[in-house]
């Protein structure tokens, strides 16, 4: 039966296609706000009495930080059962853009369980889930530092993130 | 080699040859990170969408503990060279110290700064580094300084031969790769001269499929703390394994010993 209400952030999944196009999961300790944050545009006229805007294009780039680790990778865990963990170093490093060939989207999936491991048609999701060649996100950012790391992940351009209930697949 | 999560104390920090470890505190934060482009097309997309730009890698700030021991201490190996390119490794051991095959951060970078500070009492040094250097070897090739240590900081001797182990697989385990990549080596004591090479493999874990050399260093003259970088064109096509090799005679090589460290920074292609 599925659950429904409130949660706690050890059920959150996080999900990436590797350089590849096979989806992993790799280990997060944070992850910046979910969703769309749109741009305002003040339209308000000097006689209005109140302040007028519009809402325009929406921003949703994600930024994680979480631990380094050079963990293989591993596939990727089904719905309802528990993340399998490929390391954070091994998927990210290689998302590094090539010199010569093309960068492409990836997938990117940040999946919120509900009391329960997360499973698909029941539980919330964001991100892209079925990447492609015109639909996903791109790195922009890898560091290390200690033993963390931290990533932000920007949607390509033409992509339409979205919130769901479907589970990440490798890139079509 | 192991697998999983670290700690700092098990990083390792290389420059031209010498081993600053042994007075360092931390560095970082090791950085690869591109400038976004926002290429959205206002009046169709619904939502703002980007492309990687150029990348900015960088080291960043190196804090040791202040020492002028003659030769070796900190003073003397980065004070004078402060405005000076540097070949810089970043080996980072899985809960031990550095082995061959864990992760290294490395690239050419300018040392931008040697600074005398205080810290809770205790004087300590800080060396900023700059983003990738202008002239490096690795400019064309170099948007990825993450690659894979193959060879941790050790003694190898004449007697002790060739490598005849098998290396390593690439993170994607990718059955080849079509970007090249770079080799950095740092040789921090020897005797005379000799070769170092990289070989790659189609059957990673089998030492005898190690059959193409695809960076080779020419001589190198190990009785001074020396460093290079070697790179393989971004047309180049590497095979899924790599493993270090050593020659003690070619090219009139006369080493009998040699310590160094080495690394491959695979450039991923991505499908």
């Amino acid at each position: 039966m599925a659950n429904a209400g409130r949660t706690v952030t050890k059920w959150i999944r996080f999900g990436i296609s590797d350089n590849a196009g096979a989806a992993r999961e790799i280990p997060i300790d944070s992850i910046g706000p979910v969703g769309f944050t749109y741009d305002e545009t003040e339209l308000t006229a000097w006689q209005d009495a109140v302040k007028g805007y519009l809402t325009n294009h929406p921003d949703c780039a994600i930024d994680i930080t979480g631990p380094f680790d050079n963990t293989a990778a591993a596939a990727f865990a089904a719905s309802a059962a528990a993340p399998t963990l490929s390391g954070s170093h091994t998927i990210l490093s290689a998302l590094a853009h090539p010199t010569t060939g093309t960068t492409l989207p990836r997938g990117l999936w940040i999946a919120f369980g509900i009391r329960h491991y997360w499973t698909a048609a029941e539980d919330p999701a964001f991100g892209v889930a079925s990447p492609s060649a015109t639909s996903g996100y791109v790195l922009t950012k890898y560091v290390v530092e200690g033993e963390k790391y931290s990533a932000r992940f920007v949607p390509y351009p033409g992509t339409v993130p979205a919130w769901g209930t479907a589970i990440l697949i490798d890139y079509a | 080699m192991a697998v999983g999560r670290t700690k700092q104390k098990y990083w390792r920090v290389y420059a031209n040859g010498y081993d600053l470890s042994g007075y360092s505190r931390s560095i970082g934060p090791l950085a690869l990170e591109y400038d976004e482009a926002d290429l959205t097309a206002y009046m169709s997309d619904v939502v703002k969408g980007y492309l990687p730009n150029m990348c900015h890698i960088s080291p960043g700030t190196l804090n040791a503990v202040f020492d002028n021991t003659a030769t070796t201490g900190l003073y003397a190996l980065t004070q004078a060279t402060a405005g000076s390119s540097r070949n810089l490794m970043v080996p980072i051991g899985i809960r031990a110290a550095p082995a061959d095959g864990d992760p290294v951060f490395c690239g050419q970078f300018y040392q931008d700064s040697f600074n005398v500070t205080e810290d809770g009492g205790a004087v300590t040094a800080t060396i900023q580094y700059s983003g990738l250097a202008a002239d490096a070897t690795t400019k064309v090739y170099a948007q990825q300084p993450w690659g894979i240590l193959l060879h941790a900081k050790a003694i190898r001797t004449e007697a002790t031969g060739v490598n005849t182990a098998a290396g390593f697989l690439n993170y994607s385990a990718s059955a080849t790769t079509t970007q090249g990549g770079y080799f950095m080596y740092q040789v921090f004591a020897g005797d005379g001269t000799l070769t170092l090479s990289v070989q790659d493999s189609d059957d990673w874990d089998d030492p005898a499929d190690y059959d193409i050399t695809v960076a080779t260093t020419g001589l190198i003259n190990c009785a001074v703390p020396t460093s290079g970088v070697i790179a393989v064109p971004t047309t180049t096509t590497l095979r899924e394994g790599l493993r270090w090799q050593i020659d003690f005679n070619a090219g009139g090589g006369t080493a009998t010993t040699v310590t160094f460290a080495c690394a491959f920074m695979r450039i991923y292609d991505q499908t």
